[in-house]
């Protein structure tokens, strides 16, 4: 692989879009590489925008802004990445660093969410009546398990919570939120949910999360 | 949602198909690549510019990325 075949890949990366193989890969040149570490940022930011949402078809507008567009464009090339804030850079650097890094990988043939990239090791489960579909992210932390969650085909109004139980069968709410009526990640409503939440219970003694939802009961298990 | 997509549509032909069949479809490189018909190194490169170009179709809209 050439070095411009390796900046180039950050946008594929950003977006999880790379076999394992090859995500690995870049990581290695990634670690090392100022300007991917820049780029990866900006794109991680428009990965969660493009979560959840279909093809685009359409044709493109008349061309005086069509004209605009690609003259913006060709300044931004010019100017190059825009730079990102030190403490960012440095939490993306913490990430790569500190291990568990599944950025990139491949879930089943299907991409990782892009807000859980980077959070650790990857679960999912689904359940085939209700369509509802959830992968978790989980990470041992000093203080506990971090925790990330994205869930589509959820239909509301609803109030949830995401439960931990540990290997001896105690439970601990990591987050909670409502569902507004039109659902998340349901038609007409594109967008997955994802929150982020910690326990106290280590890693090593985290045995499921569940979705639970006040008055409706277990929507999800999660084996972690 | 309206905003990304009127952005995307403001996407070259094949910067927009690029998004479509990967990204879009969740589909990965490789498996886009075959959709195509191209190398899988022209899809990485594809998607690298086509986010490039789409963060400034952004920011137009005043979406911040």
């Amino acid at each position: 692989m050439t070095a411009d075949a390796e900046h180039t890949d950050v946008g594929a990366y950003a977006l999880g879009l790379l076999q394992p193989d090859d995500a690995r890969a870049f990581e290695g040149h990634l670690a090392g590489c100022r300007r991917c570490s820049d780029d990866l940022t900006g794109f991680a930011a428009m990965a969660d925008l493009l979560t959840g949402l279909g093809p685009v078809k359409g044709d493109p507008p008349p061309d005086p802004e069509a004209g605009a567009v690609a003259l913006l464009r060709h300044r931004a090339r010019a100017r190059g990445p825009v730079r990102r804030t030190r403490l960012l850079f440095a939490a993306a650097a913490v990430v790569l660093f500190t291990g568990g890094v599944l950025a990139g990988a491949i879930r089943g043939g299907e991409p990782i969410p892009a807000d859980l990239r980077g959070w650790g090791e990857i679960r999912s489960a689904s359940d085939a009546k209700s369509g509802l579909e959830a992968v978790a992210a989980v990470q041992g932390k000093g203080w506990g398990t971090h925790v990330a969650l994205d869930l589509g085909n959820l239909e509301g109004p609803l109030t949830c919570h995401l439960i931990a139980v540990s290997t001896k069968g105690e439970e601990s709410v990591v987050t909670g939120w409502a569902v507004p009526a039109q659902g998340y990640g349901a038609i007409d409503s594109p967008d997955h949910l994802q929150v982020h939440g910690g326990i106290a219970i280590p890693r090593g003694d985290l045995k499921r999360l569940i979705v639970r939802a006040d008055g409706a009961g277990d929507l999800l298990s999660i084996p972690v | 949602m309206v905003v990304i997509a009127e952005a995307i549509r403001t996407l070259s032909a094949s910067h927009r198909e690029v998004l479509n069949e990967t990204v879009l479809s969740k589909r990965t490189v490789n498996e886009a690549a075959e959709v195509l018909g191209l190398p899988v190194e022209t899809i990485k490169s594809r998607v690298y510019y086509a986010l490039r170009a789409l963060r400034v179709a952004l920011e137009e809209r005043g979406v911040a990325t």
